[in-house]
Formats: structure tokens, C-alpha cells, sequence
């Protein structure tokens, strides 16, 4: 827990250096930032929208607007709830102008369209490695992992988000109630919700197989 | 979540307690021991119950009932979670559920993570740039603003003050006429 909190403290140095430093440490900030926080933020925008070359798209804008308004961020622990606030209000923004050229689309001019799905890029497949010897294993663990990610895609956005930051960062629920600005029981409350679901879910899988 | 079932029910009990160590963050390490005479060497576990066939078993008992006795003991059984995993199949069988769910977020998110490469330096620069320039935009914006505001005032006060003169020239006139 004191390591989570110490990257939240690291987050408020770096701001704090943006703020007031001179312009190579205004960027170093920058850059660190972006680096630390860049797969985190594309991972969560392409699981809104699904496309991970839009998601990259809608990071950069994120961190561009969180860095042009960095003064107005009171809380500088805070950081990475503020970003994932701004990145999860550019991705509806981003589903919003799609529907739009959708729509259009629909109207019988189906060119744009076919632009569109050219450059959109599948998510990546999860050749994930569990230590086991047999190919069949392996397998077998990627379809569990890709099982597991299927069903917690249709968890609400409050749920999965909390989850993601659990398996992305390992950040526990105190750290995230503060990234989060949220109080850590209703933080508790909603990661017993989301396995409640997500156990329920995967066991409506199993049993439909069976 | 609690209620007086759960008080008098060990599974209820182990599965809230199992539940708990998940949403707390617990640890389990993605190699499972080849046997479990690995772990008899490491703490003073007991040899494992032969309803526990499977060095697996063995493997999630430990890691999930040695990380945390839950907060209350289990009535009537003064031991572990993991003592209580050794005799009862079902909760062992909503352990290991919990684990693989537990291995297969863990391995998608990793996954996941890993697909994304890190932003390029063009891209970091170019993006530091925008900023830059951005907040150079504002600066100027904001000095224009003020100097606007300064241009207006000027421009409001230097009429009233004609409007005064004008006025007070007029009072004169008439006064004048009038005597």
C-alpha cells in the first residue's frame, strides 16, 4: 500500500516540477508521466472503443488536455483519476462523432465506411505465456483469459474500470478510493459487485457449454 | 453483505473471507509448486488430507487461507480458512474458481498491457510541443484580453469625462444666457 501511495506522491512531485520548473523540467514531467501512465490509458479508451489505434488517438488528446490545464487540477495525487476522466470524456466524444459518420454512412454512401473499418486495427489477441509445458494448456489458459475479458466487457464502465486499475496497476482500494475521489467502501462495495457479476457470468458461460 | 446466516455458516464464512482476500489484492504467484513438499519445507503445514489430491489443491489452500485468517474465526473450527479448505470440497472448488478467474484476469490484463507499445519519442515531442505552444497561445490570449479590457476603459472613462465637460459647459452657457 505505501508503494501505491508513493507513485500517487510521485505523480504530485512531477506536477508540482511542471508547474514550477523551467521548460526542460516542465517536459521531463511531461514525458514521465506520459510514460508511466501511456498503456494504461490506451488499454482502458480501447475498451470503450474498441479499436486500438483510435484508443492511442484518444490517449494523446487525453494527455494533451490534462497537461494544458494542469493548473486547474487541485488535487495533484489525484492525477490519474483527472486523466481517466478526461480520456473517458474524449472516447464518448470519439463514439459520438463514429455514430454520427455511421449514420451518414447508412444514408448510402458507403465508401467512408469501408476507409473507416480499413484503418481500424483489432485488438490485440492475448498470446498470453502461463507457465505450463503443454501447447494445450496454453491454449487453454489464453481462452480462459479471453473468456474472463469477454465477460467483464459487459460489466458497466464503473465496474471494469476498477478492475482494470486492480489488474493493471495493483492498486488497492484505499489508493484507488483516492485516485478515484471516491470513498474507499463504495471502492470495496463495487470490486464485490464486479466479481459477484463476473462469477455469475462466467458460470452462465460454463453452463451453456456443458 | 453480512447477515446472521453467515455467522453460523463456515462456507459462507470462508467464501466471504476468500472473497475479501480478492478484493484486498491478494498475491498469487503465477507457479504452482511441482509438489506440495516444497511448502512442508517452507512452513509447519501438516501433511496434506487425501481428499486434497492434487499438489494444486494443496497449492490454493495455503496461498489463500495462510495470506489471511479472516477477520472473525470461523466458529467451531479454530483453525485456517486453509483447515477448513482441507475438508470441505465445495469451498475448494469456489477457491480454485476464484484463482483461475484470478490467473485469467491477470494474464489478459497482462496481455493486454503488453500489446500496447509505449509512445514513440516523435510522439511524446510532438505532444510536448502542442502544450508548449498551447500555452503560449493562451498567454497571448490572456494579455490580449487584458489590454482589450484596458483600451475599452480608457475609451469609456476619456467619453464620460467629455460627456462631464460638455455638460458642465452647457450649465455655463445657459446660466450665462439666462443673466
Amino acid at each position: 500500500m505505501a508503494i501505491r501511495d508513493a507513485s500517487l506522491k510521485e505523480d504530485a512531485r512531477w506536477i508540482a516540477a511542471i508547474r514550477s520548473g523551467s521548460k526542460a523540467v516542465r517536459e521531463d514531467g511531461f514525458r514521465s508521466l506520459m510514460l508511466k501512465y501511456w498503456q494504461l490509458v490506451v488499454v482502458l479508451s480501447a475498451n470503450r472503443v474498441k479499436d486500438q489505434r483510435d484508443a492511442e488517438d484518444i490517449t494523446q488528446e487525453a494527455f494533451f488536455r490534462a497537461f494544458r490545464s494542469l493548473e486547474t487540477l487541485t488535487e495533484p495525487v489525484a492525477f490519474l483519476g483527472w486523466l481517466l476522466r478526461i480520456a473517458q470524456n474524449v472516447a464518448t466524444d470519439h463514439l459520438r462523432a463514429r455514430k454520427s459518420v455511421v449514420s451518414l454512412d447508412a444514408l448510402g454512401d458507403t465508401a467512408p465506411s469501408k476507409r473507416a473499418s480499413n484503418r481500424r486495427t483489432a485488438l490485440p489477441r492475448f498470446p498470453w505465456r502461463h507457465q505450463t509445458s503443454s501447447f494445450t494448456q496454453e491454449i487453454e489458459a489464453r481462452e480462459d483469459a479471453e473468456e474472463a475479458l469477454k465477460a467483464l466487457d459487459q460489466l458497466p464502465e464503473k465496474y471494469k474500470e476498477v478492475v482494470a486499475l486492480r489488474y493493471l496497476r495493483g492498486f488497492d482500494g484505499k489508493t484507488m478510493a483516492k485516485i478515484l475521489g471516491e470513498p474507499e467502501g463504495t471502492i470495496r462495495n463495487r470490486l464485490f459487485r464486479a466479481l459477484e457479476k463476473l462469477r455469475a457470468l462466467l458460470e452462465t458461460k460454463r453452463a451453456h457449454k456443458t | 453483505m453480512r447477515d446472521n446466516r453467515k455467522d453460523s455458516d463456515p462456507c459462507a464464512q470462508v467464501l466471504e473471507a476468500l472473497e475479501t482476500r480478492w478484493v484486498d489484492g491478494f498475491e498469487i504467484s503465477d507457479t504452482a509448486p511441482e509438489n506440495y513438499e516444497t511448502f512442508k519445507g517452507e512452513g509447519s503445514v501438516t501433511e496434506p488430507p487425501a481428499a486434497m489430491k492434487s499438489a494444486e489443491d494443496w497449492d490454493i489452500a495455503l496461498r489463500l487461507g495462510e495470506l489471511h485468517e479472516p477477520t472473525r474465526p470461523v466458529p467451531g473450527n479454530p483453525g485456517t480458512v486453509s483447515t477448513h479448505l482441507q475438508v470441505c470440497s465445495e469451498c475448494r472448488s469456489a477457491a480454485t474458481d476464484l484463482q483461475n478467474l484470478h490467473h485469467s484476469l491477470q494474464g489478459g490484463f497482462h496481455q493486454l498491457e503488453h500489446g500496447v507499445a509505449l509512445p514513440s519519442k516523435e510522439r511524446i515531442n510532438e505532444l510536448i510541443r502542442r502544450v508548449n505552444e498551447d500555452s503560449g497561445v493562451r498567454l497571448l490570449r490572456r494579455l490580449k484580453r487584458s489590454l482589450r479590457i484596458v483600451i475599452w476603459g480608457a475609451f469609456y472613462g476619456f467619453t464620460l469625462l467629455l460627456c462631464c465637460v460638455l455638460a458642465v459647459a452647457l450649465w455655463k452657457v445657459i446660466t450665462a444666457l439666462g443673466n
